[in-house]
């Protein structure tokens, strides 16, 4: 009995410090991004060659507003690799697939061997999509990552 | 009977050199989180790095990276040190490194970036300031503030100069200076102050090579 107690009380002891260094490493992820698309917004491309502007689809429309889970950043990751990073230009280099930016949110996405691909899916068959220029879906973006990272700071005491 | 021992010796020579590989010690690669990851190892009786190379597969989310390097000799006796340019790190990504010796590999290993960050070596300042303390500041030799300099801490060291005791200090890198309280020391003496830096992002447990040392003397 007394070694049963000893072996979970251990368990238990080892966990909390797994869990600790999870989510430290979920925090600076988090960080880093606030730091990137902060850089990115104080000097938004705006414009193409051609002079138009750059919509994405609108993710907070979808279902009942920003909801900053999971499926949202996947979802961001997909539309901007899909509408921005393959775009031309020294003004869109923040957004290549192999600058810090997109591999963060990567990487974020794939935490906890989580995975994208089944939750995007499930969007796929949207129609009427209502879209937005890339500078409100980037303060979209900033906004969710800074709300969860808020999540995971320590309560003051 | 000579040239047979000669003979002999020539071809001992040439299976060891075949077979009885020295061991590699202490393959290590560490990176500084901003553009430059190095990788070291020794060997007991390594004479020269020659025929050492490393191939490197950084495998990022969308593309993989790779990158070759030649060990050279460094400056320590018997390590050879290899260098690669990285545009930029991320701390979950690994490195795939494959340490060869001509085309035969001598071993294989993947460091996640967040564990193997050894910060740059800082560069310290000093000045004795009116009231007889010592303002100490320091760069951290990266060229951007973000959040990873935000995580740095420096430890500072200073001691007697001949003596062997130290006194440590430990600061946030965000703090940017530390002064030294001159009336604790010891008076007309002069001292030796060295740094090394250490990161949050792993628990500070890899510390940066010390700095180059900075002198300073006590008053009366």
């Amino acid at each position: 009995m007394m070694k049963t107690l000893l072996l979970l009380a251990c368990t238990v002891f080892v966990s909390g410090f797994t869990l600790k260094g999870t989510d430290a490493m979920h925090k600076t992820v988090l960080k880093e991004l606030v730091t990137e698309l902060e850089a990115v917004l104080v000097n938004p491309p705006k414009e193409t060659k051609a002079k138009e502007e750059i919509f994405l689809v609108d993710l907070g429309k979808k279902g009942s507003g920003l909801k900053c889970e999971h499926d949202y950043f996947c979802q961001a990751e997909e539309e901007m690799v899909k509408k921005v990073s393959g775009l031309s230009g020294v003004k869109f280099d923040p957004f290549r697939t192999d600058k810090k930016l997109m591999r963060n949110l990567n990487t974020y996405n794939h935490q906890d061997e989580k995975n994208c691909k089944k939750e995007i899916r499930s969007h796929a068959a949207d129609e009427d999509l209502e879209e937005i220029t890339l500078d409100v879906f980037l303060k979209d973006l900033l906004k969710c990552v800074k709300n969860i990272n808020s999540q995971k700071s320590p309560r003051p005491s | 009977m000579s040239s047979s021992l000669f003979l002999y010796q020539i071809i001992l020579t040439l299976v060891c050199q075949a077979l009885c590989d020295d061991p590699i010690k202490d393959f290590n690669c560490f990176n500084d989180y901003e553009a430059e990851m190095t990788c070291s190892f020794s060997s007991e009786s390594l004479r020269n790095c020659s025929g050492y190379n490393m191939n490197v597969t950084q495998k990022l989310a969308y593309e993989i990276n790779r990158y070759s390097c030649v060990f050279e000799g460094s400056h320590h006796n018997a390590i050879c040190e290899c260098k690669i340019e990285v545009e930029g790190f991320i701390t979950e990504e690994i490195f795939s490194t494959t340490l060869l010796k001509g085309t035969k590999v001598l071993l294989q290993r993947d460091f996640k970036t967040i564990d193997y960050i050894k910060p740059k070596t800082p560069v310290l300042f000093v000045k004795k300031t009116e009231n007889g303390n010592f303002h100490v500041t320091w760069v951290d030799s990266y060229e951007q503030r973000n959040v990873f300099t935000d995580n740095l801490f420096i430890t500072l060291t200073y001691r007697i100069k001949g003596e062997i005791e130290t006194n440590s200090t430990k600061v946030a890198n965000t703090v940017g200076f530390c002064d030294i309280v001159g009336s604790l020391l010891q008076p007309k003496t002069e001292y030796i102050l060295t740094a090394k830096m250490s990161s949050n992002y792993n628990g500070q447990k890899i510390y940066s090579d010390q700095s180059a040392a900075v002198h300073f003397t006590t008053g009366l």
